[in-house]
């Protein structure tokens, strides 16, 4: 009877595989991520890695001193405080407490600070608010703080903006008005942006952290890009991040480009290429969890693509990690032998900069 | 026929209603019957969705796709009416994201791919008070009930909807359909839904099939 | 929720060591990891394995007030650690400057 490893499924459910059957899954895995994202498969070498990695006995494995990476917490300190998409621990202290236990007690290099509905639709109007919010934050705090929002196109579509929603507008097969509604909406998007970011980094807040950018497709992330572009202008030396929303740019638009490469379709070692040109000081890739698969065959597919993002990219990189990313399993609280083991193969294997 | 199989399926994938149009009467004059051309052409919209959803093709291609797949319809539904055959009536199916959650994205591609795939299609956008889908399903004929979520605090409002359809003595009458970033196979099996896709395509897929049964 | 996870497996460890210095040089110069190190080995006078090691960072820390988990009475905290850590890495940091714009204090 050949011997059995505990692995996890992408919802996070216990699996028993035997080492062939991890094997098969990594390969499956790699396989998968070069049809779907045209890029090189990972080495045999890489290949035995990831499945002696998954093999440990450990209940967590970690890297060797001396390779630690950075780690940074895109959520923001509602992480803690409130219902940020996922239901949270909910503990009642401050913004700023909140924080500083993030900074204090939980190791973190550099953080990001969010409003509690951090899209940047809703921030605008709350501006003043988190202008002075970002100044008590960067008194009494040390490490490196961005100020995060959401560019979250999707909420300057009907009935929450005042434009109309192009896929509900196409499905009508009304593809002018669409394409209109969206032009309009990535422009308001793109000015409400530059809007907030100027006002945050006035306060002396170290820099910017777009998150979930591109979840509304090809109009989202042209319209983020065109605004790192212009705040750049104003502040040329501020630290600009930019985390992605998915591995792929939904093609909602399908024409419209950035700098004369076309935004829709493009797969993380493509979308880098893009957030440099625009100014982009470090770039989170993700690659999307399947929760059928195994975090064998998901960690595996997550490093191919993210190995090729590295090595093209001539900034760094903090590959999103979360729930349900990088091969990490879409779970609230992802088990630690299967985040660990993510975290360890995409440290060795994809080269990142920091998680 | 196997070539007009493929002609009328690359057409597709093609995305160009007059390419589309063209292969269906080349089709029809090389004597393949309505119904092998529009199962050839649906197999065509179903690599169009996956295409989308790997970025090889984007909305305004798959809504053009569609666009061919409809005046197909149009021109074969006629010669089925009096083959004695017909299309039969579509499915209807609601379509929302749940009381509470505001995304909408990957709801809409659904409905967008459920549409060109044949589908009558009621959508009722974001925000859906939980009561609607029931009164969709009751009033208005809709026999699948497709709910999204994209945060771990909304999605419990599809097993309210589901318990309410229970209540409502039609759970057996609609096919429940979840998907969305949060919910996965497991939850879909637990809250006793009946299809869960972890994407946009393989929803309509599984619902084809289940349409088709 | 699994930022313990993280850090124990792989993260640098913020101020306990050199994370919050090698993460502002990264964001700040847009380089690799690596580099980032080597630019803050360079510029603190101190070896690959120091910059890892929490002991040795704690006492280089507080020795040259660049703060630290557990602060103690008087010592350099919050923007007062980060205008010494601009004077170390030498780099300028938007809230040093900021302030020195809003007073009357010099750098």
């Amino acid at each position: 009877m050949p011997a059995e490893y505990r692995m996890r499924m992408g919802d996070g459910t216990r699996q028993w595989m035997t080492k062939e059957q991890i094997r098969a899954d990594v390969e499956d895995g790699v396989n998968n991520a070069v049809d779907c994202a045209e890029v090189p498969a990972l080495t045999e070498d890489d290949i035995c890695r990831i499945v002696d990695i998954m093999c440990e006995k450990g209940r967590t494995v970690s890297v060797e001193p001396g390779e630690e990476v950075i780690l940074t917490q895109d959520g923001g300190e509602l992480k803690l405080l409130n219902d940020s998409g996922s239901s949270s621990p909910v503990l009642e202290m401050s913004r700023t407490a909140a924080i500083q236990v993030h900074e204090r007690a939980l190791g973190m290099d550099t953080f990001e600070v969010a409003y509690f509905d951090p899209s940047t639709k809703m921030v605008k109007p709350v501006i003043g608010m988190e202008m002075a919010h970002c100044q008590n934050v960067m008194y009494n705090t040390i490490i490196p703080m961005l100020y995060m929002f959401m560019p979250n196109i999707g909420l300057y579509y009907q009935p929450t903006g005042p434009f109309g929603n192009p896929p509900d507008l196409m499905r009508e097969f009304k593809i002018d008005e669409a394409m209109e509604a969206g032009d309009l909406a990535m422009k308001a998007m793109r000015d409400d942006i530059v809007f907030i970011g100027e006002r945050i980094l006035s306060t002396g807040m170290d820099g910017l952290d777009f998150d979930t950018t591109a979840s509304g497709g090809d109009l989202d992330f042209v319209g983020s890009l065109e605004a790192v572009e212009e705040i750049r202008k104003t502040y040329p030396d501020a630290d600009i991040q930019m985390g992605m929303s998915a591995e792929s740019v939904l093609g909602i638009n399908g024409m419209c480009e950035y700098k004369g490469q076309l935004a829709a379709g493009l797969y993380p070692h493509q979308q880098v290429k893009l957030a440099e040109a625009a100014g982009v000081s470090t770039f989170g890739p993700v690659v999307n969890t399947n929760s059928s698969m195994s975090t064998a065959w998901n960690v595996a597919r997550a490093v191919t693509m993210v190995k090729e993002c590295s090595k093209v990219s001539k900034i760094p990189l903090q590959v999103n990690m979360g729930m349900g990313v990088g091969g990490t399993p879409m779970f609230e609280t992802p088990p630690i032998d299967a985040v660990t083991r993510a975290d360890k193969c995409m440290i060795e294997i994809a080269h990142v900069d920091g998680l | 026929m196997e070539e007009y199989v493929k002609v009328l399926h690359d057409s597709m994938v093609g995305c160009k209603v007059p390419e589309i149009l063209g292969a269906v009467d080349k089709s029809l004059e090389a004597g393949m019957t309505p119904v092998e051309i529009i199962d050839a052409l649906s197999a065509g919209m179903s690599d169009v969705g996956i295409l989308f959803e790997r970025g090889k093709l984007f909305l305004p291609h798959v809504l053009s796709a569609a666009a061919g797949m409809n005046k197909t319809m149009e021109k074969l539904t006629p010669m089925l009416a009096s083959a004695g055959g017909s299309t039969g009536p579509k499915t209807a199916v609601v379509m929302g994201t749940v009381e509470g959650d505001v995304h909408d994205i990957g709801k809409s591609i659904t409905s967008t791919m459920l549409q060109c795939a044949g589908f009558e299609i009621h959508d009722l956008g974001r925000d859906v008070p939980l009561d609607n889908f029931i009164k969709e399903c009751k009033e208005n004929g809709c026999t699948m009930c497709g709910m999204s979520a994209l945060m771990t605090t909304t999605m419990t409002g599809m097993k309210v909807v589901i318990d309410k359809l229970q209540q409502e003595g039609i759970r057996d009458k609609v096919t429940v359909l979840v998907g969305g970033a949060p919910v996965t196979q497991g939850y879909c099996d637990k809250i006793g839904a009946d299809v869960y896709g972890e994407s946009a395509s393989e929803t309509t897929q599984k619902v084809k099939a289940l349409a088709s049964d | 929720m699994g930022l313990v996870t993280h850090y124990t497996s792989s993260g640098l460890g913020g101020i306990r060591t050199v994370g919050d210095l090698v993460g502002r040089v990264q964001l700040r110069n847009k380089c690799k990891i690596s580099e980032s190190k080597k630019y803050v080995m360079d510029k603190l006078g101190i070896g690959y394995d120091e910059i890892h090691d929490e002991c040795f960072m704690r006492n280089f820390r507080e020795e040259h007030g660049l703060g630290f988990v557990t602060t103690t009475g008087g010592a350099p905290y919050g923007i007062e650690a980060k205008i010494n850590i601009e004077d170390i890495l030498d780099i300028d940091i938007a809230c040093c400057n900021h302030l020195r714009e809003v007073t009357r204090l010099h750098r």
